[in-house]
């Protein structure tokens, strides 16, 4: 099922951006139009830039954005516990679409079961103890999620059509777990993430429960090196020093467990649709439907054999009405055959005395 | 609490299953067949119909055909060394070979345990800019090389080149696999990715402009790459743009080749550049003509092997020596080992298909009775 999801507006940028890319590498196929088209865009971008005033960069300048760059815990933590809110948002969106209006219990079981897996993983990993690990496990459930569920096709398969949702908001959240890894990790980093799942997967792509997964299991030693690399100042994220970390890592722990407390209501009724598919998809429960089904099916049938009563009674009355008719009709024709008869008779004795006195 | 929701939620799920969460083991386990994941066997036993369909997807899943398993029983079989390997060996280059050359150093370094190999990726032309500045043993180099690049690394090291291809894969063009297209001219990817679109009059920028019956009409493509150092890309650029610059609207660099494939899966409308071996059920990889008017070619084991898929490539290792008496032992165990069995089976196991087993270079030296020694 197709949808179109690219705005009217991505048209707009479109054109612009094709202009400018014309003019940066004209073609023999430009056209003296677009060129045009250009220059006066290019006039148009260089009046408004001088209209603004804005001062050019200084000298240094350069560096100290690329400190300032430098994501800090504090940030990170924020930005990890944002993303478990919408990786909840977006699975809340996607199960909404699946299990509403939809009379297949099976489907919305599994559906109920793989938010409530996701979800309560992803806080739990945004709960945890250290703020870039954290940020690697989300990572690495997002991208095996994305394998599992998305590339495979076992969304279709399972869904059919209602699972386009399923797959756009777990693609969708992949994409924001790796901005989020960009802005603490350097280019080779990523790389050598990726690499690490990819030939995990490779290795164990049967593996069920991809929401449990973390990256400890995935990159093995490579992985702890590469986290001790990062909380030492090998990448994108601020470096602090042991003493600091552990004042901050007990402060954290409240916050974390405020986090935790405040979402926990969010989804514990999940759990309680859990039970109830469970319930429903128990043998005992299918018997016991089946057996209120064949009861409710009989009960359908009474007003149809009702009628069908009805119908026979009336026509017994009927046939019962037209049988009396025929006998009624029969005795009057006799009595009126006896009458004449013994009226007959009795006219010819009549007849017959007179004759013979 | 955390724990508890957790237990209590697993006991809801799977009352029959617990998380697969043991390490995992040094050897290479047998390639697994896709299991129905979070959804338990037993729960689906109420639904037939959805366990049918589960049970063919798993067996749908099963890649490594009768075909691939006879190309890697042609290789000889490995024997390790009386006297262990020992020392450190650095990969770096191709994002596309990097969960093979992974597996395979994983599987070596359970054969040589003192041997440690890293394995670094970033595209194939990292792999060449870190061989030509001695930074690496070794580059893995999705693509063949060019005679300038051979010069320039044999020029900067002072020794010889040598390119041992050790799979063979292909770049392909990928959509989503609802997509019905039925195949793409190179003069059509010109059109799509190109800034200067030289081989056609105007830019292709909607999906009815690629193919006139699209269900998608008149929506954007949204292109998925990898990135520009990637060897797929190389490849793909050097056919159908030889020295044109890749558009940038509606252009979505992506960290590595399977997020490519994942945003076709995930998009209808998208179209992405990627590896054979990052194929994957969602997205189709588009079959390809050299020219308007010529057959649609699929890129298939046979098409890829005889050359007749227009991206087919070799997967290479390169490395420099002052020539092939003086190969260090290091590299020459790990090539060995790479094209025997194992390590076909792994090039199999991830996605590529196997080397021709007659193309075996000559310094690596003759197998004995099918074994290499």
């Amino acid at each position: 099922m197709f949808r179109f999801s690219i705005p009217e507006k991505f048209s707009q940028a479109r054109s612009v951006v094709y202009l400018i890319e014309m003019m940066a590498f004209p073609g023999p196929q430009v056209q003296s139009r677009a060129k045009s088209c250009a220059i006066a865009l290019l006039s148009v971008l260089l009046i408004a830039g001088c209209a603004s005033g804005s001062a050019r960069s200084k000298p240094g300048e350069a560096a100290r954005i690329l400190r300032d760059q430098r994501i800090t815990r504090a940030q990170l933590e924020e930005a990890s516990n944002a993303f478990a809110d919408r990786y909840f948002s977006l699975m809340l969106a996607a199960s909404e679409r699946i299990i509403r209006g939809n009379n297949d219990i099976q489907q919305c079981r599994i559906m109920n079961g793989l938010r409530l897996l996701g979800v309560s993983s992803m806080y739990d990993i945004a709960t945890s103890p250290d703020t870039v690990t954290q940020l690697v496990d989300q990572l690495v459930v997002v991208t095996l999620q994305n394998y599992f569920w998305v590339d495979t096709g076992r969304a279709q398969t399972i869904w059919g059509s209602r699972a386009q949702y399923l797959v756009e908001n777990l693609r969708r959240a992949r994409e924001d777990v790796w901005t989020i890894a960009a802005r603490v990790f350097t280019d080779e980093q990523l790389e050598e993430l990726d690499l690490s799942i990819a030939t995990w997967w490779s290795r164990r792509g049967g593996t069920e429960f991809v929401a449990y997964v973390r990256f400890s299991e995935v990159a093995s030693v490579k992985g702890e090196a590469l986290i001790e690399t990062i909380r030492d100042g090998g990448g994108l994220l601020e470096p602090l020093d042991r003493a600091t970390e552990q004042v901050q890592n007990a402060n954290l722990a409240l916050d974390r467990a405020f986090f935790w407390s405040k979402r926990l209501p969010l989804f514990i009724n999940w759990q309680a649709e859990a039970l109830w598919y469970d319930m429903l998809v128990m043998p005992d429960t299918q018997k016991l439907l089946a057996s209120v089904d064949l009861m409710s099916q009989a009960i359908a049938i009474v007003p149809e054999r009702m009628q069908m009563v009805n119908t026979t009674v009336a026509g017994a009355q009927d046939t019962a009405r037209d049988l009396v008719d025929r006998i009624f009709h029969r005795v009057l024709v006799v009595l009126i055959v006896v009458l004449v008869g013994t009226f007959v008779i009795m006219k010819w004795r009549v007849s017959r005395k007179e004759a013979a006195s | 609490m955390i724990a508890a929701t957790i237990l209590i939620s697993l006991a809801l799920m799977a009352p029959d299953s617990k998380p697969d969460t043991t390490a995992q083991p040094a050897t290479p386990a047998a390639p697994t067949a896709p299991g129905t994941g979070l959804v338990p066997k037993a729960l689906l036993s109420g639904g037939d119909a959805l366990a049918k369909s589960m049970q063919e997807l798993v067996e749908s899943g099963d890649v490594y055909s009768e075909e691939l398993s006879a190309m890697v029983e042609q290789f000889p079989s490995y024997a390790p060394r009386p006297v262990p390997m020992t020392g450190a060996m650095r990969i770096v280059g191709s994002d596309t070979m990097g969960p093979l050359l992974s597996n395979i150093s994983i599987s070596y370094q359970v054969v040589y345990p003192d041997v440690k190999v890293n394995i670094d990726q970033g595209g194939s032309l990292k792999g060449i800019v870190a061989l030509k500045g001695g930074l690496c043993d070794m580059a893995s180099v999705a693509r063949d090389l060019t005679a300038q690049e051979v010069t320039d690394i044999s020029k900067a090291t002072g020794k010889q080149v040598f390119v041992v291809p050790v799979a063979r894969g292909a770049a392909c063009v990928y959509v989503n696999a609802d997509n019905p297209i039925a195949g793409m001219t190179k003069e059509q990817c010109n059109g799509l990715f190109s800034i200067t679109h030289t081989m056609t009059e105007v830019p292709i920028m909607r999906w009815n402009e690629l193919d006139a019956t699209s269900p998608l009409g008149n929506t954007f493509p949204s292109l998925y790459v990898p990135h520009l150092t990637s060897g797929t890309l190389q490849l793909f650029i050097e056919w159908c743009m030889p020295g044109e610059q890749i558009t940038t609207i509606g252009r979505y660099t992506e960290p590595g080749p399977s997020s490519v494939v994942n945003a076709c899966c995930a998009y209808p409308t998208a179209i992405g550049i990627s590896g054979y071996a990052n194929r994957q059920a969602r997205a189709r990889a588009v079959p390809l003509s050299i020219s308007a008017g010529q057959p649609f070619i699929t890129p298939t084991v046979a098409a890829i092997c005889d050359g007749t898929y227009p991206l087919a490539r070799p997967l290479n290792l390169v490395f420099v020596a002052t020539d092939a008496q003086h190969i260090p032992d290091g590299i020459r165990e790990f090539l060995r080992f790479t094209l025997a069995e194992d390590g076909q089976d792994m090039a199999a196991m991830t996605g590529n298909v196997p080397m021709d087993a007659s193309r075996i270079p000559e310094f690596l030296g003759t197998p004995v009775k099918g074994v290499w020694q």
